[in-house]
């Protein structure tokens, strides 16, 4: 009998990125690397353990962006262009490596791994990787949550209670779009909470949320069980902690598994290492190096001189990193257990998807070995949905958890500083102005409520907190600002246009072109007597 | 909080008095300082009989860990960015340079500039961590000049001065903070400025027209407050049951079918002190709160010495009104204010106390009306202002 529960959480995101009046962009890789790198292998991990008889419990948030660009037309069919033209590379990859032992293996490695994405992409999902999700969760071995509607971080909008709402339930509503239902449970982006959101996640009929193990830790009054047991909101929603023992361990580049010297390096990639003639037609069409996903070195150690990757070696590491993983979870559990005297405790562990596979290219590996070895190798931890949890343990304390987030410091410290302050001023601005319009237009037809929608959108977008971020980190800043700029000044736009009467409905289908995510947006969520209901 | 008794002997009776009040331990005015403390320990005991020790371990170190885990977040934040990252790489693998000048924007139709302002009156407070604040604030040059003739200095110099209150557990109204702030913004159009964990804010942009001493604001912002940074020291535990399994058809149906357990004793208890206080500093009293200014000092609440960037020193009092009358008394009065009690019949008032000298004049009415008691505290602040010294 089991003396306590993991809950295994994957944060799938992407910000909205789809450009179609350009032939190639390079943001939009971001998600074709990650359906390759990470969505797939995912998919066909769960493929294998179904078949296998093996049963498992998984969390995913798909935000709501990326279920958009999963079900968007024109990001399929690039997705396919770009898969083929990898196998075509790959192709040229095992005649280049014949005379090069260390290499050949691995080229062969990757044709595989193209052409079966390939084929799961086009054959078994229909391009439509919510398909693929959608099957597992209604099998009930995988519980697909949403997240605020553009990864909106809310912990800054709070001066504005309307764009707190929006954010939740048009994600709630694009939830229901893509998987039948409504969302039981939500990932605020970035963990970013501030009391009073549940609330509105509430309102939306979500019943539980993650925040960081402070959120739940310095939560009001002292939580009994720590971030072990979930807590409720004051409203009824239950917040559920991370632990930060059983993260570390794979979050950590340094002390962490995929630091390990048999995992493949994530930096050297032949779209960088080989001859521009060579590589040409596989980078971007200006002849700007980028990374192809072909990489052949593995991590070595802290040194230049990279060695050969070797992916039988690599799999055997994730093999032993997944059973040392365990190990430590058993004993967790087991202590915990004792300590909150026969209580069984949940140990919630949350990762970015993309850290599977995309940063740490054998981690689905990892996890499908940890999902093995916990279903067959032992008693004491059993997986477990945050919503099994409760229903099981369907009493718990009531506490408030205090304002986090899991960002840098555990606030909002990566959102709002010195890169990035200079957005905040509009976004607001924006907000008062969508508010203002939704409450002197309740029930516009027509091309005024085409403007108003799009309105709606253009906000949504600009909230991303992807943009901050990157602005933070300074990676890929220019395309951030010019997104940002480019929402202000569309919005701006449609409200001069909407308040002067003067709607130009060749601009107005011009960026419903381009920012086309939320088709079924209704402005009138915008509503101030929404807040009241 | 967990106390221990050297620890208690340590502090002040006031200090004890205040976590005395606390764990409602009764007749605490009464007694004198050991009396105290080993009646705080009783009723700390008393508490913690619903504790279990070895939880109380385990959030400790949860507590350290979060402690170490947060030093490391730079790296989740490192990974996080690997996923918008192209081009980006850690070590030199060819000699060949990196190839990236292109900006696919250069081409890009519509990006316009955005507007530098919106032509209204703001000032917004957003929270940074537990010990910093972001403001940023607008205000427009017709505004200015009306406040201006309103206050018949047309065509005045003034600065731009931004104020910070603390304005936690009270009904803000412009002068009732705690404390407050004041920046000479300038041309600055926001600012970052350091606070207390735990507390309230709210900001007011204005002017002070050279010469002068009065404010004239233009906009108030939004009050925020800033999350604790511990462990919370309140332990009331309050359960509560949700039946998930009911297959529920819409939201309010499940909320209806939520109810409370009790954890094993009794709910509420133990009044939330945090509770307490803001229930009775809403309203306002009789005895007036100064207007606090940093330029007059003789109204000064909070004194404020600077010498330089590098160091200063504030200091402010703050004053604790309390007691208890019999539960069912007909009515409590402090300087003719009505003061509402709780189920206990106890009473408490916080706030700020300036220097000069107020009486609290306190009347109890017994539930019949025939008997009175009345207590009238008398407090004085004064502040001597030392010099300013450097050395050299």
């Amino acid at each position: 009998m089991e003396k306590g529960y993991l809950a295994l959480v994957l944060h799938a995101h992407l910000p909205y990125v789809r450009h179609p009046e350009y032939e190639s962009f390079l943001e939009e890789d971001w998600l074709y690397e990650a359906i390759t790198e990470t969505y797939i292998p995912l998919l066909n991990m769960m493929d294998r353990l179904v078949n296998d008889g093996v049963d498992f419990r998984l969390t995913m948030s798909i935000t709501p962006p990326l279920a958009s660009m999963f079900a968007d037309e024109v990001l399929q069919n690039r997705y396919i262009h770009h898969i083929e033209k990898l196998i075509e590379l790959s192709d040229k990859e095992i005649y280049r490596t014949r005379n090069l032992p260390d290499f050949h293996e691995t080229a062969k490695m990757y044709k595989g791994v193209f052409m079966n994405s390939r084929y799961v992409f086009v054959e078994k999902y229909q391009k439509n990787l919510i398909n693929g999700f959608k099957r597992f969760q209604d099998m009930g071995k995988l519980e697909v949550i949403t997240c605020t509607a553009t990864h909106g971080f809310l912990p800054l909008m709070e001066n504005k209670r309307e764009a707190v709402h929006a954010q939740v339930q048009v994600a709630a509503k694009d939830y229901k779009r893509h998987f039948g239902r409504g969302p039981r449970g939500i990932w605020l982006a970035e963990c970013g909470f501030n009391p009073g959101d549940d609330e509105e996640l509430k309102k939306a009929g979500i019943d539980f949320f993650f925040t960081d193990t402070h959120g739940v830790l310095h939560g009001n009054p002292r939580p009994k069980y720590g971030v072990f047991a979930p807590v409720y909101t004051k409203s009824g929603c239950a917040a559920f902690g991370r632990d930060m023992e059983s993260s570390k361990s794979v979050w950590s580049a340094e002390e962490g598994y995929p630091g390990d010297a048999r995992y493949r390096d994530f930096y050297r990639d032949i779209g960088f290492d080989l001859d521009m003639d060579y590589v040409k037609d596989y980078i971007h069409p200006d002849g700007i190096r980028k990374h192809t996903g072909i990489k052949y070195h593995k991590i070595t150690g802290k040194t230049d001189t990279k060695q050969p990757y070797n992916h039988f070696a690599a799999n055997a590491a994730t093999a032993d990193h997944a059973a040392n993983f365990l190990f430590n979870r058993e004993k967790q559990v087991e202590y915990l257990y004792d300590v909150m005297g026969g209580k069984k405790p949940i140990i919630v562990s949350p990762y970015d998807a993309e850290l599977y596979g995309h940063w740490w290219f054998e981690g689905p590996k990892f996890l499908e070995h940890l999902i093995r070895k916990t279903y067959y190798d032992q008693d004491t931890v059993k997986l477990i949905t945050p919503y099994e949890y409760l229903q099981e343990n369907p009493t718990n304390q009531v506490v408030t958890p205090a304002m986090s987030s899991w960002g840098n410091k555990g606030y909002n410290n990566v959102w709002l500083e010195d890169s990035n302050d200079w957005i905040y001023p509009h976004l607001h601005q924006l907000s008062d102005r969508m508010v203002e319009l939704a409450n002197k237009f309740p029930s516009a037809d027509g091309t005024l409520r085409r403007a108003l929608n799009q309105a709606a959108r253009e906000l949504l977008l600009v909230q991303s907190s992807d943009w901050a971020f990157i602005m933070k980190t300074g990676t890929m800043v220019e395309y951030a600002n010019r997104r940002t700029k480019s929402h202000i000044t569309r919005f701006n736009n449609l409200y001069e246009m909407i308040l002067g009467n003067k709607l130009d409905e060749a601009y107005l289908g011009d960026i419903e072109y381009k920012d086309n995510i939320f088709p079924e947006v209704d402005y009138r969520v915008y509503l101030t007597s929404n807040l009241d209901k | 909080m967990i106390y221990e008794e050297d620890q208690l002997q340590k502090l002040t009776k006031f200090e004890l008095l205040d976590i005395a009040t606390e764990l409602d331990v009764k007749y605490r005015t009464r007694m004198a300082k050991p009396k105290l403390v080993a009646s705080i320990l009783e009723a700390i005991a008393e508490k913690k009989k619903d504790f279990d020790p070895k939880a109380e371990a385990m959030l400790g170190e949860q507590e350290e860990l979060y402690k170490t885990d947060i030093e490391s977040s730079q790296e989740r934040e490192d990974v996080s960015a690997s996923k918008y990252t192209k081009i980006e790489k850690k070590e030199a693998a060819t000699d060949e340079p990196a190839e990236y000048v292109f900006n696919p924007f250069d081409t890009m139709d519509d990006h316009h500039q955005i507007p530098d302002f919106y032509g209204e009156d703001k000032v917004v407070a957003m929270i940074v961590d537990p010990t910093n604040i972001h403001i940023y604030w607008e205000t427009t040059h017709d505004t200015q000049q009306r406040l201006l003739s309103e206050a018949n200095a047309a065509g005045k110099g003034f600065d731009l001065i931004l104020k910070l209150h603390d304005v936690t557990d009270v009904a803000f109204n412009g002068s009732n903070s705690w404390s407050e702030e004041e920046t000479n913004v300038g041309f600055a159009k926001r600012w970052y400025f350091e606070v207390t964990a735990n507390r309230s804010y709210c900001a007011e942009i204005g002017m002070r027209i050279h010469g002068e001493a009065s404010f004239i604001k233009i906009a108030r912002s939004n009050i925020i407050n800033t999350p604790r940074d511990t462990v919370s020291d309140f332990y009331d535990e309050e359960w509560m049951m949700i039946d998930f399994n009911n297959n529920k058809t819409t939201t309010t149906s499940i909320y209806s079918e939520m109810y409370r357990l009790s954890g094993g004793y009794e709910i509420n208890r133990y009044q939330l002190n945090s509770e307490f206080i803001t229930e009775r500093t809403q309203k306002p009293y009789s005895f007036e709160l100064p207007t606090v200014s940093l330029s007059s000092e003789s109204l000064s609440s909070q004194m404020m010495v600077r010498k330089n960037k590098d160091f200063w020193l504030w200091v402010d009092t703050e004053l604790v009104v309390y007691g208890q009358t019999k539960s069912d008394a007909k009515e409590l009065t402090i300087n003719g204010e009505n003061v509402k009690l709780d189920d206990e019949g106890r009473f408490r008032l916080h706030m700020a106390l300036p220097n000069g000298e107020y009486p609290f004049h306190v009347k109890a009415v017994s539930s019949c009306g025939d008997m009175v008691e009345e207590v009238t505290p008398k407090v004085l602040r004064v502040t001597e202002l030392e010099k300013v010294r450097t050395k050299g």
